[in-house]
This record gives C-alpha cells, sequence and structure tokens, in this order.
C-alpha cells in the first residue's frame, strides 16, 4: 500500500513537466488512449466483473447492474 | 444493430455520427461452484454456459459543444447457474440481457467538461437503471486531467424461495459510487493515468438464485450482509517505443471491501505497428484475491437465518489468469473506399484457480468519419 501511495504522489508532484503540442506526435497514437478500444474494454470489464468478486477502480461503479451479486 | 451499424448504411455528409463500432463477442465457460446445484450432492455443481454477446457503440456530435455516445448490448445466455432454486422464472437457465447507455458531454469551456450518463439494463428477473454525472479538468496545457465522477445505479429483481416459488415483494439493491482519476503526460512517449474509487452497496446484495450447501445434505439460499463497502485503487502507465513501433501498457489495482474480500491485478499489453495499416497485441492479466469472510463449501444445519453465507467461486480465494491476442487491420490497405473502417479480431482464454475456464472472442469493425 504504501508503495502504492507512493506512486500516486510521484505521479501527482510531476504535474508541473509540459510537453508541447509539436511534442505529442507519439501520444496521439490510437494505443497511447486511456482506453483504446472501449467495446473491448467494456466487454473484458463485464467478464471480469461477473467472474470476480473485486471490481472497482476503472472509473467505473463496483458492482450493480446485474443479477449476480458481483 | 448489424443494419444499423453497417458502414454501408452510414452518411458521412449528413450525419452527426462521428464513429460507430460494431463487436460480436462469443465465451465458452466451463466449470464448478458449489453455489450451483447441477452435480452430485456434496460436489461442486456445472458452470457450463455460452454466451453470445453484440455491443454497438455509436460517437455522435450534436454541435461543437454537445457530443453523445450510445452503447447497447445484447447478452444471450444459456446455463446462467444450472439448476438453481427459480423454477418458474427459468432466470438462471436461459437468459436474455438488454443494456442501453447515453452518455453526453457538455464541453463547458476549453479546459473543462461535464458528462451525464444514463444507462437501463433488462433481464429476464431484473431491471437496472443507473444515472451518472462526471467532470473533468485539463490542466498544465493539457499535460494533465483529473475528473470526479459520481453514479448511482438502483437494481430491481426478483426474488425466491427455497421451493422455487418467486417470492410477490421485489428485491432491491442500491449501489453508489465515486471517482477520482487522474491523467498525467510524464514525457513526449508515456503517459500515465491514476484512479480511485469507492462504492458502497445497499439492500439485497446476495444473488437470488444461488443457494449454498449445508453439511450432511440440503441447501440453504446465499444470504450476504446488508452494505458492502468498496475500494479500488488503479495505476496504469503507457510507454510508446517509436523505434520499434511498440506501444507497452501496465497497469496494477488493488482492492478491499467490508466482506474481507482483498484483491491485487495486474496487467501487460504489448501493441506492435504491423505496416501502416496494422496493429498487433498480445496481453496477459493475473488477478488474486482473497474469500469473502462468509465464504465456505459447506455450512453448519444449526445457522441463524440471518447469519450470512456464500459458496459462490466467484466469492472463494482465488488465483486468475487471461492471456489475449488482437489483430486490428485498417481495411484502407485493400481499397481506398474503406479507407477509415477497422476491422479487428480477438481471442482470450480465462483460467480461474478453483475450476472455471473461459475461452472467448471477438470480431468487429469501427468506422470513424472525417
Amino acid at each position: 500500500m504504501r508503495l502504492v501511495l507512493a506512486l500516486a504522489a510521484a505521479l501527482a508532484g510531476s504535474s508541473c513537466r509540459v510537453v508541447a503540442p509539436h511534442q505529442r506526435e507519439h501520444l496521439a497514437h490510437p494505443t497511447m488512449k486511456a482506453e483504446p478500444d472501449p467495446l473491448e474494454a467494456k466487454r473484458r470489464r463485464k467478464l471480469h466483473t461477473a467472474r470476480e468478486g473485486s471490481a472497482g477502480g476503472d472509473g467505473e461503479p463496483a458492482g450493480g447492474g446485474c443479477g449476480c451479486s458481483n | 444493430l448489424a443494419l444499423a451499424a453497417s458502414p454501408a448504411a452510414a452518411d458521412p455528409d449528413g450525419s452527426p455520427v462521428t464513429e460507430h463500432q460494431l463487436s460480436f463477442g462469443l465465451y465458452d465457460q466451463s466449470g464448478t461452484g458449489f453455489q450451483s446445484q447441477a452435480g452430485e450432492i456434496g460436489e461442486a455443481g456445472s458452470e457450463d454456459a455460452v454466451i453470445f454477446q453484440p455491443l454497438v457503440r455509436f460517437a455522435v456530435d450534436q454541435s461543437e459543444l454537445i457530443s453523445h455516445e450510445i452503447n447497447l448490448g445484447l447478452d444471450v445466455i444459456t446455463a446462467a447457474s444450472p439448476d438453481a432454486i427459480d423454477a418458474v422464472s427459468q432466470a438462471s437457465k436461459w437468459q436474455e440481457a438488454l443494456s442501453v447507455a447515453v452518455e453526453t458531454t457538455f464541453a463547458v469551456s476549453t479546459d473543462d467538461q461535464l458528462r451525464l450518463r444514463a444507462a437501463v439494463a433488462r433481464e429476464e428477473n431484473l431491471l437496472s437503471t443507473a444515472l451518472g454525472v462526471s467532470a473533468r479538468r485539463e490542466l498544465a496545457d493539457d499535460n494533465a486531467a483529473i475528473s470526479v465522477s459520481i453514479d448511482g445505479v438502483f437494481d430491481a429483481f426478483d426474488d425466491y424461495r427455497r421451493d422455487g416459488r418467486t417470492i410477490d415483494e421485489r428485491a432491491y439493491r442500491t449501489t453508489t459510487a465515486a471517482n477520482l482519476s487522474l491523467s498525467q503526460v510524464l514525457s513526449p512517449t508515456t503517459v500515465a493515468w491514476a484512479t480511485y474509487g469507492l462504492t458502497v452497496q445497499s439492500g439485497q446484495l446476495a444473488t437470488p438464485h444461488n443457494t449454498a450447501p449445508i453439511d450432511l445434505g440440503g441447501r440453504y439460499k446465499e444470504r450476504f450482509p446488508d452494505r458492502r463497502w468498496r475500494h479500488a485503487f488503479g495505476l496504469r502507465i503507457a510507454q510508446r517505443l517509436p523505434a520499434l513501433r511498440l506501444t507497452a501498457r501496465g497497469g496494477y489495482r488493488f482492492y478491499r471491501d467490508s466482506f474481507d474480500v482483498n484483491a491485487h491485478t495486474a496487467d501487460v499489453e504489448l501493441h506492435r505497428d504491423l505496416g501502416d495499416h496494422a496493429v498487433a497485441r498480445i496481453s496477459y492479466r493475473l488477478h488474486r484475491q482473497s474469500a469473502a469472510s462468509f465464504f465456505s463449501e459447506s455450512f453448519p444445519r444449526n445457522m441463524e437465518v440471518d447469519e450470512p453465507r456464500t459458496s459462490d467461486s466467484d466469492l472463494d480465494q482465488l488465483w486468475a489468469h487471461e492471456a489475449g491476442a488482437r489483430l486490428a487491420l485498417g481495411l484502407g490497405a485493400l481499397h481506398p473506399g474503406l479507407s477509415g473502417i477497422t476491422a479487428d479480431l480477438s481471442l482470450f482464454r480465462y483460467v480461474r484457480s478453483n475450476g472455471l475456464a473461459v475461452s472467448y472472442g471477438a470480431a468487429g469493425y469501427t468506422v470513424v468519419f472525417d
């Protein structure tokens, strides 16, 4: 848990670094998006949620919306 | 759905649709779990199932300031929980589930977005509605972003007696979730995301058609505590390696809840450009979770009626491995008239240490209009 918090603090502390728009060519590659394929992300999230009782942490509600108890 | 989303039906000149995506998924699941009655007394029952799942997504620009994303999903599930107690409804044996979700984004300023979400899901024995709102702000010349969201989900579903009859009163469950997300550009080739989610669930949280074996024979209905607090923290990083035409992505998630389930999940993906029109990907995901405090494969005969109990294999201690591969091909490579259309095919194998395995695949396409 300490490692997780340290990494989060390092991430937040690096926000002063600025990459100019003309330097963002590689960041624009489709594989650099938060979710490169939204439908596949939805499909895999549902598979994991329905088979593991420990969903969440991905910007979505952890549970609810289905007939299962997960 | 296929007709509505077919490339030929789209009109790139007059349509506000900027992107649409169609994908067909097929799952073949085999395994056993003690919550299932489809087996010998004292042994885990079958969880075998076949699931067909088409999904459609549309992105629509209403104006320069307002855009929408519409998701439609259909699940056709055979034997969702074979021989469970709902002898009347058949909800656990053959299930068709339809979901519709609409997300509207308002560009409040050049740096701020407000997003509203609404969703409805319908299964034979369940009606679920969800509403949510999120706000996003770009920071540091678009090098970072912070977003917060609040979502509420209300589920109403049939409950069952042990003889399989439907209880007259519907059962209810509410889910309220708050999420905080941060994204940060770390270099011209690196971006990272961090998320924290808090979810509180109240009401009947147990699956209504699940049962738990009793020592020396017989079964109880599954029973959960009436409230569940869930915390999840995730980190993700993507690194582009231009010289290798490769993107490496990795993530880690920590989860903890008031049922004493603790989980760690790690995943890695490698995306490799194949020429100018194709991308191949391989992925691996590892998940480890502890069992819920009230999980057991069998319970004593003299339990209190209200005492929590479950034999659901999803809440058991387990390891899960998932490996996958995907190929996306820009069809513009085949014919200039197909420019903007990408076809994709993916295959996965998911294996759990407590006796469950799923092979699944999906095929579909994405159309992006200029």
